[in-house]
């Protein structure tokens, strides 16, 4: 469980973001805390993947500030945040649908491969060794995900069946050792059975040591896996705790819960 | 005929002695050419190689990061102006002078020697690319494609207008509509069996000279697409978010493609600019531009042996099949004209026929013809191959393996 003393690994404070009149995030203070893993959940349109964006820096906060280990990564562009060691992966799938399996894991190593324009075209043996050692990296964490997905690896990403697809997006994000890993809905468009074992794979990954950040629409997913929980709903916080403290906080179930409290 | 086809690229993708082997005997085939041709023929194919190196060059920017650019002729012009401006008497130094081997200033101008000159150029025009990119490659597609035709147009505009007692009031730098004539030859080389003396009338040292840029580009070329950046290139022009999420600088990587895009061009404006010994604005107008990048859509759009391929078949037509296709048609005519009433008269209408001014429509047809017939291009890229051509026989028994294991919920 998660340990209170702990320094949060991500902070969000007064975090707002505005589209024209809307508020999509309204103030919102939350933090995730080394080596937990926490889940964002609300109903449709509470601004869970906006709060994504914000992080992994699809557009910058209106107002409002996040601090990763302690700096400011607020405003920074996507790759920028990606070199600062967080991660994600898509509600609706982005993979490289024209790349081999293997090419797509190799793009997520891209942070953390040091080349350079001469290196790249006169390949001495040091930029061999290290694409290599990247290629041999994205093996690796194929096989970890699934032995299936390593098989496969010169096939064609869009050719994948769908679950593969999905282990294939979370290789991506995985291959470069981000010390937040973020995942926006992983087992939406899943069947009950492909989702447990899904989760089943984000436990043993967080089991490796990984802080997770999760948005999940599956509230008995969500539950099972998650150390807390922070509620949005219209781009506000209204609950925060553990799964239980959660499961019994009466706005929780008035706004979210109300219509699903019966069938959990 | 487009079955046995595939069959035959994909036979030289997937077995890689084949495919050595192959490489091979097109390179000694090339060395050995001038050997079988005529003076006439290698100029032709000197021609070809110049225009390889663009499609080479314009592959990088359209095919590998999926930038549209419709005025690359203009960095063309950059690097044929850089070697004729630094490579002639064009700008007479008056005051000192100054000799060595590898750079000769004084009242006959500028000379720097051209194995100088084939960095420099590169160089230089890498430097507008990015002076050119910088501002505008965060537009897409078809904006991004509208401000590169305004490259190509102004470049030679300027040219054009920079030249002896220009409005600006500046000194004549480019000799504007005037050109640029006398432009330095390579020094002559003398390496053991080796004894090209470059001049006008033998096109050989040329044509070796050119085979083996051509040569070390595509090696560089191979590098770059198999690397990191050839990566990254790919992974923007699928997915742009995507890529940005994946640590990869979107701006800073297109800008690349577009800077080694103008780099490979610098080459062929040194090689055309030296070869003929003469620069002018008008060879590098939008027709320019739209030639090259029929070359690497003909060719087969990313793929390196597509654009050598389309890069060939184009400079080719345009520069001596059509001509030959025209006389045909003419000696065709002649031949009938010779015969029986009706058919004499077809021969007379043949020989009036004005088939040289008709050669931009018959050049229109095969290109037509040829898209028709192969859309993903003479050589496609196998990814692209792929993306157009899904239901090859390989990938049917792909899919049907996944049908099975999604049915067996085999993980």
């Amino acid at each position: 469980m998660a340990e209170p003393v702990q320094p949060p690994m991500l902070e969000t404070r007064d975090l707002s973001r505005r589209f024209g009149g809307l508020t999509a995030v309204g103030g919102l203070n939350f933090e995730v805390r080394l080596g937990e893993i926490l889940s964002l959940i609300g109903p449709n349109g509470a601004g869970k993947t906006t709060v994504f964006n914000l992080i992994s820096g699809i557009y910058p906060p209106t107002s409002g500030e996040i601090l990763f280990q302690g700096q400011s990564i607020g405003g920074l562009k996507p790759d920028r945040v990606r070199r600062r060691g967080i991660s994600r992966t898509f509600q609706t799938l982005r993979l490289f649908d024209n790349m081999s399996v293997l090419e797509n894991v190799l793009v997520g190593y891209h942070s953390r491969l040091r080349s350079n324009l001469i290196g790249d075209m006169i390949k001495p043996p040091w930029v061999t060794r290290a694409e290599h050692e990247a290629v041999e990296r994205a093996r690796s964490t194929l096989e970890a995900l699934s032995p299936r997905l390593l098989s496969r690896q010169e096939f064609r990403a869009g050719d994948l069946a769908y679950a593969d697809r999905r282990l294939l997006e979370l290789a991506r994000a995985l291959v470069s050792e981000p010390s937040l890993l973020m995942l926006d809905e992983p087992t939406a468009g899943m069947n009950p059975t492909e989702a447990a074992e899904f989760m089943q794979r984000i436990n043993r990954i967080h089991a490796d040591g990984y802080t997770i950040l999760l948005i999940e629409h599956n509230l008995g997913v969500v539950m099972g896996v998650s150390h807390r929980i922070v509620v949005l709903d219209y781009g506000e916080k209204i609950a925060e705790g553990t799964p239980e403290e959660v499961r019994q906080d009466e706005r929780v179930i008035e706004a979210y819960l109300g219509r699903k409290a019966t069938a959990t | 005929m487009a079955a046995r086809w595939h069959a035959l690229t994909d036979a030289y993708h997937d077995t890689p002695l084949l495919r050595r082997f192959a490489v091979l005997l097109v390179v000694v085939l090339a060395f050995l050419f001038p050997v079988f041709m005529g003076s006439v023929g290698v100029d032709d194919a000197t021609f070809a190689e110049v225009y390889v190196l663009l499609a080479l060059g314009l592959n990088i920017v359209v095919g590998f990061a999926g930038l549209l650019d419709l005025g690359y002729a203009a960095f063309f012009a950059i690097g044929a102006y850089t070697a004729a401006l630094l490579a002639s008497s064009h700008f007479a130094v008056n005051r000192t002078s100054f000799h060595s081997l590898l750079l000769t200033v004084g009242p006959g101008g500028i000379h720097v020697n051209f194995f100088v000159l084939i960095p420099l150029s590169a160089l230089v025009a890498a430097f507008f690319g990015i002076l050119f990119g910088a501002p505008t490659l965060r537009l897409r597609g078809d904006y991004l494609a509208i401000v590169t035709l305004g490259f190509g147009e102004i470049v030679p505009k300027v040219v054009e207008n920079l030249g002896d007692g220009n409005s600006l009031g500046l000194p004549n730098i480019t000799n504007g509509v005037n050109s640029i004539t006398g432009v330095d030859s390579p020094p002559n080389i003398d390496l053991g069996p080796i004894h090209w003396t470059f001049q006008t009338n033998d096109p050989r040292p040329w044509y070796y000279l050119g085979l083996i840029i051509v040569i070390i580009s595509v090696i560089i070329i191979y590098r770059l697409r198999d690397s990191r950046l050839g990566r990254s290139w790919v992974a923007i022009r699928e997915d742009e978010i995507a890529a940005a999420h994946a640590g990869i600088n979107i701006t800073g990587t297109r800008l690349t493609a577009f800077a080694l895009g103008a780099a490979f061009s610098g080459f062929g404006g040194l090689l055309e600019a030296s070869r003929l010994a003469n620069v002018s604005y008008d060879q590098f107008l939008f027709t320019v531009s739209v030639t090259i990048l029929t070359m690497v859509i003909l060719g087969g759009i990313g793929s390196i042996p597509g654009v050598i391929v389309g890069g060939i078949v184009i400079a080719y037509m345009t520069q001596t099949w059509l001509t030959t296709v025209a006389s045909w048609v003419h000696s065709l005519g002649d031949g009938l004209h010779k015969g029986p009433e009706p058919v004499s008269t077809i021969g007379a209408w043949l020989q009036s026929l004005p088939v040289t001014s008709a050669k931009p429509m018959i050049f229109g047809i095969i290109l037509v013809g040829i898209m028709l017939l192969r859309p993903a291009g003479l050589w496609p890229e196998q990814r692209r191959a792929r993306e157009l051509h899904p239901d090859t026989e390989k990938t049917l028994e792909e899919e049907q393996a996944e049908l099975y294991t999604v049915r067996t919920g085999e993980i």
